[in-house]
């Protein structure tokens, strides 16, 4: 009897550890913001390094992070974008120029305030169904995006910020999209993943299992996932309808592409190693640049546009409040030196709050700091913050310079250890507090916060809004709770003005505004990197920094 | 007898159902709200946090949710996950398979190998060979188990390139490098086993008497001594064969094999309060199960425990 009670505590305490040894330590597995980030298929993963196919062959690339659904209308993070670029395509697209180019449609017209949208359909297109693509598809995807299926989606919030009031089907082969606000931006996001088009029949075929039963028009069909291991998708041989800037036309080159899910950084780079993997998505930086030395490896990187890795700073919160000590901080911080130092020769510079992909990148506001440790220094001086006590920290009125900074790591403690070395060169006193994201939001909401790291990949610069107009202020993700009638004049209008050199202008405005007011500390440009294997050619990246898989082919 | 198993059984049901109470309130103490996991941080409004609080019924009293909880339980609903909407019984079914195809390879791995070397020292007894079994059976426990896989993927996949690094599926090409790293500490543990055991065995008088009989060598070991050597060997591997469901969490992430153990971590992770839940329960389900049937086959096996 004793016995028994003795293994059955064992097993309750064998559980507890478990979970709190994993508790504990929880990456971030997930990027922050909601925009970013078998067939006996390892016979198949083992036959791709050992025979590739004639045509292309069998590509098995290791990813970080499993898609928590394939349903574009209905995903969150990167990897589903990623994904939903092979599956899906979108009524228009982007070439990694920035330019438009014809998608699924092949002509569109917005009318005067850029609040309806019509578009003329290719009549050639099918779905992997069977299904023929017509503008019954467009209303279809747009409204599930728009249904209660969707709980909180990236193409949700884009029709839901600006009004989306329907999509009208004028006939088989003509859509208008309308929206209650004027939505310059759209023709740009309808390129984007999250708004490509699904069947309509799969849709309603598989109702709350679509997510797991994708069916589009892209250069690869989906045929299988195993949870946890990979997903199986085959070239679709019907496909004729690529973008006017890929390298090549018809179907994809590969015969077989499978997203190997490796979330430890370690044994991606090992299978790579093996050739298990040929692409193997964020190696370790030191690992990567070795093998790419050794020449057994290519690396490809990615500076991804949108916001950096930037650390927004609480203006109404002391010591943040005082403008001289917001422009300390970004002046005693060597950016070039903290990427460098950080992720070896991979690593970028940022200098500003959008990074130099984006578009309507402002120079200027980039260059207002320097790192220059004496300035950052005479500022908070100017302000009464003085090391009287010779302890390196700062004072004034005997309280310490203190920055508050709750987070979830995104990136390695290490190197939130290395920037806050940086400010404590300067004096401050950065209290660094590492925490899950669920507490650590609740510490944003209480306002128990100096610092908030941010980081938003996207092709244009329009989530400077969501993070620096005021009307976001107080939880809703304006954490640097500035005011400013100017900043959200700039805002606004760039979100509406449909005069593009007008809107760029606002846009540049709204960057020499939070710069001048020192709203946000630039760390670094995010990279995306993937290690290819030699055999690997035609590697390139679309506007938001994903292989584009439709052009790669392996060499015999 | 009968009285013995019912009694053993309550007590099983019982240690579940404290199991079922830790699991539901650990999961509950964690610092920050679920619906932030689900929501992200970016615009959540409170109107929707509330309706998504609402839906997933954290508004209810903590009792009234784990009341709700247990009697789906019961009838095999465990709910549905919050990270991509799929039942958890399914997906713990999914990955079941996998975890006990590497869990027996491991058994049947440290069996084989721990059985082999126990019984060559026990027949070496005071050799070189024996001090170096015992030796290399000290380090095969302290080793920790991502270590030696480490070591095992350098030297079989890196080097020799004979093993895939990743593994999937059931084959043995698949199992060989996660079922070794697995069951290597299992197979110290057998090796010592085997060699004590048998040592104790071959020292009795009927060895003796096999021997005097002039019966050859061969027989003696592998007809006399060695069946009666595994029977405490036996028992152990009841035992083990938990302690390997658990093991599997590590070397499953490790080699990037689908599992149980795998998705433990990764619902953890992502704060999928009903997945962790329904893989905690299932799993100490399960070892409550095992370490049941082995007390009930002991018992039977031995009638002197059931005097007690």
């Amino acid at each position: 009897m004793n016995k028994t009670l003795f293994k059955g505590l064992s097993a309750v305490i064998m559980i507890g550890s478990l979970l709190t040894a994993c508790g504990g330590t929880a990456p971030a597995t997930q990027a922050a913001t909601t925009d970013t980030t078998a067939v006996e298929a390892t016979e198949a993963a083992v036959a791709a390094t050992e025979a590739p196919a004639a045509s292309g062959g069998i590509l098995t690339l290791g990813v970080a992070i499993e898609p928590e659904t394939l349903d574009p209308g209905d995903g969150v993070y990167v990897q589903e974008q990623f994904l939903a670029m092979s599956l899906f395509d979108s009524l228009l697209s982007i070439a990694p120029d920035g330019s438009l180019h014809p998608g699924l449609a092949s002509a569109w017209e917005p009318n005067a305030d850029y609040s309806e949208f019509t578009f003329t359909l290719r009549q050639d297109v099918t779905f992997h169904d069977g299904t023929a693509f017509k503008a019954d598809a467009v209303k279809a995807s747009f409204d599930h995006i728009m249904s209660e299926a969707v709980l909180e989606s990236g193409g949700k919030s884009l029709l839901q910020d600006h009004e989306y009031i329907e999509t009208v089907v004028v006939d088989d082969f003509t859509v208008t999209v309308k929206f209650a606000a004027s939505y310059p931006m759209f023709l740009r996001d309808a390129a984007r993943q999250w708004l490509s088009i699904s069947s309509p029949a799969a849709l309603e075929k598989y109702g709350l299992e679509y997510g797991r039963n994708p069916v589009g028009t892209g250069p690869f069909k989906f045929v299988q996932w195993d949870a946890q291991t990979q997903i199986l998708l085959e070239r679709n041989p019907d496909y004729n309808w690529g973008p006017e800037f890929a390298a090549h036309e018809g179907p994809a080159l590969l015969e077989q592409v499978i997203f190997r899910i490796l979330p430890e950084a370690a044994t991606r780079l090992t299978a790579f190693e093996t050739g298990e993997i040929l692409i193997a998505s964020e190696p370790p930086a030191l690992d990567a640049i070795a093998m790419v030395d050794a020449g057994t490896a290519s690396i490809q990187t990615f500076a991804q546009p949108g916001i950096p890795a930037i650390l927004m700073i609480n203006a109404t919160k002391a010591p943040t409040d005082d403008l001289n000590v917001r422009r300390a901080m970004i002046l005693a911080v060597n950016q070039q030196e903290l990427a460098t130092t950080a992720f070896q020769s991979l690593g970028l510079p940022a200098y500003s709050v959008i990074s130099p992909t984006t578009w309507a990148y402002n120079e200027e506001a980039a260059d207002l700091y320097q790192f220059n440790l004496e300035e950052a220094g005479r500022l908070l001086e100017e302000s009464g913050w003085v090391d009287s006590d010779g302890d390196g920290v700062r004072e004034k009125d005997g309280e310490k310079l203190t920055v508050d900074w709750p987070d979830n790591p995104a990136w390695s403690e290490a190197f939130n250890e290395l920037l806050s070395g940086y400010l404590a060169n300067a004096g401050f006193d950065v209290q660094y507090r590492s925490m899950d994201d669920g507490a650590a939001y609740e510490e944003l909401l209480a306002g128990n916060y100096s610092l908030v790291y941010m980081y938003w990949t996207r092709p244009d610069p329009t989530p400077l809004r969501y993070l620096f107009h005021s009307e976001n202020t107080n939880g809703g993700g304006a954490w640097t709770n500035f005011v400013s009638e100017e900043l959200d004049a700039a805002l606004e209008d760039g979100d509406t003005q449909t005069d593009e050199a007008i809107r760029k202008q606002d846009y540049e405005t709204a960057q020499m505004i939070i710069m001048e007011n020192a709203l946000a500390l630039p760390m670094f440009t995010v990279n995306t990197s993937y290690l290819t294997a030699p055999s690997i050619e035609g590697f390139t990246f679309d506007l938001e920094g994903y292989p584009w898989l439709y052009d790669i082919s392996i060499a015999q | 007898m009968l009285n013995y198993l019912i009694r053993r059984i309550f007590t099983s049901i019982l240690v579940l159902f404290g199991v079922s109470i830790l699991v539901f309130s650990v999961i509950h103490l964690v610092p920050g709200d679920v619906t932030m996991a689900i929501l992200g941080r970016q615009k959540v409004n409170e109107a929707k946090v509330a309706e998504l609080r609402e839906q997933l019924g954290l508004n209810d009293p903590l009792y009234v949710q784990y009341g709700r909880y247990l009697g789906k339980a019961l009838r095999g609903d465990l709910g549905v996950s919050i990270r991509n909407n799929q039942s958890v019984s399914k997906s713990i079914a999914d990955q079941m398979p996998s975890t006990f195809a590497l869990a027996i390879s491991a058994l049947v791995l440290a069996l084989s190998i721990g059985g082999i070397l126990g019984l060559i020292a026990a027949l070496n007894h005071g050799t070189w060979f024996d001090t170096f079994v015992m030796g290399l059976s000290v380090s095969g426990l302290s080793i920790p188990t991502f270590w030696m896989g480490l070591l095992l993927i350098l030297f079989f996949s890196v080097r020799l390139g004979m093993f895939p690094s990743i593994s999937n599926g059931s084959s043995p090409a698949q199992l060989f490098l996660p079922a070794l790293t697995l069951g290597l500490p299992e197979a110290a543990v057998a090796a010592r086993m085997v060699r004590a055991s048998m040592l104790d065995v071959l020292n009795k008088e009927y060895i003796v008497t096999a021997r005097a009989k002039g019966l050859p060598q061969r027989l003696v070991i592998f007809k006399h001594a060695l069946r009666n050597a595994m029977i405490p060997v036996v028992t152990f591997v009841g035992l083990q064969m938990a302690y390997l469901l658990g093991g599997a969490t590590i070397v499953e992430t490790m080699f990037a094999r689908q599992g149980i153990g795998r998705l433990a971590v990764q619902s953890i992770f992502s704060r999928d309060y009903p997945m962790v839940q329904g893989v905690v329960l299932v799993t100490a389900a399960i070892y409550v199960l095992i370490n049941t049937l082995t007390d009930i086959t002991y018992v039977w096996l031995n009638p002197k425990i059931r005097l007690q």
